[in-house]
């Protein structure tokens, strides 16, 4: 144990970063943030708290958009000074790649550190930190060939509420026929409700016979504390970039069908619909430099993005493969294509100019309605309920009249419908769409939130999802680890609910 | 009419890193790319393709390593209908001279161009040297720093050239050298199809022998320039360095010489 | 041929108006530093209409004058110039050659050495005469990041374009003459080619011009508002100075190419740069380190414009801006 006194701290200020991430949540409070710089301090931290009953929360980078670190009352602990990372290793039974390091290194130093390996999980804000990225289960557009973060994790070394270190490897501890997990001298028992078939981010994971690394995954953080991490690794290798237009959105969803199918299967599938591409193209028009992207194919009014990687010697083989393809759908307008680094950065930066563009109106608004934010659904359905999800979304915020786009992975049958409140009034009907999409969502089999969680803005929609009795039996998880209910607080549960 | 393009591979001056010691420059990961005025060039032989009717076919010519057959795939994405690549060992350590030597004979050997169009210069070098060479090498005359073409026939061309002063537009019989200076900033981007094309098409690649070059005349030894030394431009100067806090420190210092020259002049 | 080739040529270029153009001069200048050293004598080649005005050049340290007297409309006379130039170095089989690296001055260049079949260097900065006596020229590459030391070791003359604005004019005071001579050609058929037929000059007001500008303030990819940019051109109005830009301004639409300091803009030397909000590529510092003094105003600590900077200040563009405005306007109106 390391003394209190010796770990890095100060006071928090008002205004201070770590009252706030990235969705600008208000209502930040905390006495104090703690700096450890090691698992040793940082579960000195956690006994500390746990002796006095203290609440305290877990900041990463404060890159997540669902107020998951923004503290509500008492310390705050930052992983910014856990950031060491280790050389690249190999598993010694099967040879495959993969690297450890602390919570706090964020995926862009991760990404800086490798050279012939990269690790799959790529959410687009690569100032996320490791540990960030696993409690949320992040994804991205890639999880449509890799899968999401679940996947890569080897190990984790958690910090319990209760001060304890453990180190959970996959395979180690599973779920018994009771669902029970004996771990750390404590009986976990799993909820038993179940996952929806999609990505999904909202609620602790469950299924039978689960490992238990699985729970802490996505766990946002409410079990423990994410101090190390191992990751598996794969080997880079070169990947073509591809732009399909399409004369309307549903001949684009349709050519994903196809290509969803396709072999090789692309890294990942993205989607822009016509209201998207109409705000792109006049901000194009309004200044050429911005989105530095000539003027796209007649009559386009859906795109579909993918890369699909080749070896050494079959590039042509992708390139032909691809425009059969293309040139098979129906619909088809044109093609961008870029092979060479530069060339697809300008590709990939235009994909990411939409969700810039939203954001970038919606602070327009804000400088007369400062309170105005965007409604950005995170929503995902299993493929086959995909077409009734879109078509539900497009006439329920269509008939409102509210302006919006709509864009994302649709590999993974995940869009993101934002809607751009233009007033307060809008702002409030804007809500309770978002809560009938929501509702439509889990009827078909589907997740509130795909990628970004339920922090402490979206536990609402867990209840939508699994119900009281689900909401209970996560509760009951949270209560067997943490029983004072310190760590996280907030996030998933109410924070006065504690039974 | 055959038109000729001139391209070349350069890396990407965005990303290059100088080792700050030796001055050379740290290639591990820097990226080869067209050099965007070769690609203006480009630009401006495809649109006169499209525009007159009697151009038969745009022939992309580069001198490089056998990588370098890369920068005319992306000319041929972009609208070149084949790429020739003066490639041998030999044609090694040119300086513009011998580069320029070395493309005038494999221009030669497509059996004459009335145009060539050539980037005003390349963002490696910068030299901007080449072009004018060759137009005195192959005897043509050359129109600098080209805007636009107001006109095309098999005897003639008429362009319009920008000068730092101003522009002219200038008339001169073919064949010709035309250099290109500026285009969009918007660079194209080329479908699947037309990557496709480029994938597919054969790379003719001319060693020195095919290319009927004088051993005497190419590669270092046909080079009148040698580069003796390379040195980093740039040294970390003693910076006095103010910010939010000690603003009015700094302030004081500027304040001083810049009110002084301001009374100089009054 | 190399043994008997003496002496240093300066191949002067003119305005439309038959006036020297100021990189002219400097070249001049830089050939008698040069031949002060070698002990050689220096020729300014003028090939024009008119006669230029011999004083501003003997001034420079020219001790001769070869004035081709020619007959073209056109302003941009490269074929028959490029051949009339070599004509003259024929004659005068000179060591040295250098030209002004204006536009016009780097397509004239190559085609003179062509011509010659000797070596040229384009765009030097500076020069140096090493052991051998051979002229070691000096010029950047690679966008500005590195310099290198090129040299003709078998060919002559040794040619090379300088780039204006690097070197600096110099000028005797008292009266001082020299040699002229003044010679013509007939050019032959095959160098008349090209006709020139329309003629539009963008000449701004010269107290606008850049180039000119004893102080420059220059914006770049840091200044993210049009406001700030007014704010930097009231700022530099206030202070006599021009304003200029990187190369990202231009890019946008936000500055006139003709105001772009940079590898592909203009190269500057005022008495004082002030950079708001420029990184710092190396394209933009090739084209403006060798002013004065540089200051630097940027947020990101870590630019590379520091790295030339006499002060820096790491702030943002538009708060720095608006205590100096703070500060000229109180100025102002206490007198």
């Amino acid at each position: 144990m390391v003394e209190i006194k010796t770990i890095q701290k100060r006071t928090v200020k008002a205004d201070d970063v770590y009252l706030c991430d990235e969705s600008k949540m208000p209502g930040g409070k905390a006495e104090e943030v703690f700096f450890p710089k090691n698992i040793e301090e940082l579960s000195s931290l956690a006994a500390h708290f746990y002796s006095l009953k203290k609440p305290y929360t877990v900041f990463g980078r404060g890159t997540g958009i669902t107020g998951a670190s923004v503290p509500l009352e008492g310390a705050v602990i930052s992983l910014e000074k856990m950031n060491k990372i280790n050389d690249l290793a190999h598993c010694k039974q099967t040879g495959k790649p993969f690297l450890k390091a602390e919570s706090g290194v964020t995926l862009t130093e991760i990404k800086t550190s490798l050279e012939r390996f990269f690790y799959p999980v790529d959410p687009t804000e690569m100032s996320a930190s490791i540990g960030g990225t696993v409690v949320t289960n992040a994804s991205g557009a890639c999880s449509f060939k890799y899968g999401a973060t679940r996947k890569w994790i080897k190990s984790l070394k958690i910090v319990l509420p209760d001060g304890s270190v453990e180190r959970i490897e996959r395979g180690k501890y599973f779920a018994d026929n009771e669902g029970i997990i004996h771990f750390s001298g404590k009986k976990i028992k799993v909820p038993q409700y179940k996952m929806p078939e999609c990505k999904n981010a909202a609620g602790l994971y469950s299924c039978p016979g689960m490992d238990l690394i699985d729970l802490f995954i996505g766990s946002e953080g409410i079990l423990g504390i994410v101090g190390e991490v191992e990751i598996w690794l794969e080997k880079k290798f070169p990947a073509v970039s591809f732009i399909a237009f399409f004369e309307d959105e549903q001949k684009a969803v349709d050519f994903v069908g196809i290509l969803r199918n396709s072999d090789p299967k692309p890294e990942f599938i993205e989607y822009v619909d016509r209201l998207g591409l109409k705000m792109l193209k006049e901000k194009s028009a309004q200044d050429p430099a911005s989105l530095n992207i000539p003027p796209l194919p007649e009559n386009s009014e859906g795109g579909i993005f993918f890369d699909t990687a080749y070896n050494e010697g079959n590039i042509i083989e992708v390139l032909e493969k691809t425009n059969e393809i293309m040139s098979q759908a129906t619909g088809f307008t044109g093609s961008f294509c870029a092979w060479e680094n530069i060339e697809k950065e300008r590709i990939k930066f235009f994909r990411h100019a939409l969700p810039e563009t939203v954001n970038s109106f919606i602070s327009e608004i804000k400088r007369e309605y400062p309170d105005i934010h965007k409604l950005g659904t995170d929503i995902a359905v299993p493929h086959e309920n995909f077409n009734e999800m879109n078509l539900f979304s497009k006439n329920t915020i269509g008939r409102s009249g509210l302006k919006f786009v709509s864009f994302g992975h649709i590999g993974d049958s995940h869009i993101h419908f934002n809607i751009i409140p233009q007033n307060y009034d809008e702002l409030e009907e804007g809500k309770k769409i978002y809560g009938i999409l929501a509702a439509k969502a889990v009827e078909l089999g589907g997740t509130v939130s795909a990628e970004h969680g339920i922090g402490k803005l979206k536990r609402k929609y867990l209840e939508i999802m699994y119900g009281s009795k689900g909401i209970e039996e996560m509760r009951k998880v949270k209560k067997c680890l943490d029983p004072e209910f310190l760590l996280n607080r907030g996030n998933m549960f109410e924070p006065g609910e504690r039974s | 009419m055959k038109v000729a393009v001139l391209v070349k591979q350069v890396p990407r001056t965005d990303k290059i890193k100088i080792d700050k010691e030796s001055g050379t420059l740290i290639r591990k990961g820097v990226e080869s790319i067209l050099n965007p005025y070769c690609e203006y060039g480009l630009d401006l032989a495809v649109s006169l393709k499209k525009k007159y009717g009697i151009i038969e076919e745009i022939t992309a010519f580069t001198m490089g390593p056998p990588g370098a057959e890369l920068v005319l795939r992306r000319s041929i994405a972009l609208g070149a209908d084949k790429g020739v690549l003066l490639s041998d060992k030999a044609f090694s350590g040119a300086d513009c001279w011998a580069t320029a030597y070395t493309l005038s004979c494999g221009l030669k050997t497509m059996g004459n161009p009335k145009l060539i169009i050539c980037g005003k210069q390349a963002i490696d070098g910068d030299t901007a040297q080449v072009p004018g060479e060759i137009s005195e090498i192959s005897g043509m005359p050359v129109l600098p720093y080209v805007l636009d073409i107001l006109e095309l026939t098999e005897e003639k061309i008429v362009v319009v050239s920008e000068f730092e002063n101003g522009t002219v537009t200038l008339e001169t019989s073919l064949p010709a050298v035309v250099t290109v200076g500026s285009g969009s900033n918007i660079r194209r981007i080329p479908s699947v199809n037309d990557v496709l094309k480029a994938y597919e098409s054969e790379i003719v690649v001319l060693d020195k022998t095919k290319a009927g070059c004088n051993d005497t005349d190419i590669g270092l030894k046909g080079s009148p320039t040698r580069v003796v030394k390379i040195e980093p431009a740039f040294s970390k100067g003693d910076c006095e360095m103010f910010d939010d806090g000690n603003f009015n420190e700094g302030f004081e210092k500027i304040k001083v010489f810049l009110m002084e020259n301001n009374d100089e002049e009054n | 041929m190399s043994e008997m080739n003496r002496g240093i040529v300066a191949v002067c270029e003119t305005d439309g108006n038959e006036k020297l153009k100021n990189v002219s001069f400097e070249i001049i200048s830089e050939g008698k530093r040069l031949a002060d050293i070698t002990g050689e004598k220096v020729t300014a080649v003028v090939m024009a209409e008119k006669k230029p005005e011999l004083s501003d050049i003997y001034a420079c340290g020219a001790d001769e004058i070869v004035f081709v007297r020619k007959v073209s409309s056109l302003l941009y006379d490269i074929e028959s110039e490029s051949w009339l130039a070599s004509k003259v170095i024929e004659k005068i089989k000179p060591s040295v050659v250098l030209f002004g690296a204006t536009d016009y001055g780097r397509i004239l260049a190559p085609k003179v050495a062509a011509i010659c079949r000797c070596g040229i260097t384009a765009d030097c900065t500076s020069f140096e005469i090493n052991e051998n006596k051979k002229l070691v020229q000096i010029r950047p590459a690679l966008g500005g990041n590195i310099l290198a030391h090129i040299i003709s070791p078998h060919t002559m003359p040794q040619m090379a374009s300088v780039r204006p604005s690097v070197l600096k004019k110099m000028k005797t005071e008292k009266e001082v003459t020299g040699h002229f001579v003044e010679v013509s050609f007939d050019i032959p058929e095959n160098r008349k080619k090209v006709k020139e037929l329309k003629r539009e000059s963008f000449e701004a007001n010269d107290d606008d011009k850049i180039e000119n500008g004893r102080i420059i303030v220059a914006a770049g990819s840091g200044v993210t508002s049009r406001e700030t940019l007014q704010l930097m051109n009231n700022f530099a109005k206030l202070i006599g100075g021009v304003s200029g830009c990187s190369r990202k301004l231009v890019e946008s639409g936000w500055m006139p190419h003709s105001k772009q300091v940079g590898q592909s803009g203009k190269t500057v030397s005022p008495d004082i740069y002030i950079a708001i909000g420029i990184s710092g590529a190396s394209q933009h510092l090739a084209g403006m380190k060798t002013s004065g003094k540089i200051i630097a105003v940027n947020n990101d600590a870590d630019a590379d414009i520091f790295s030339v900077a006499d002060i820096g200040f790491v702030m943002d563009g538009n708060l720095w801006l608006k205590e100096m405005m703070k500060f000229l306007e109180n100025r102002q109106n206490n007198g």
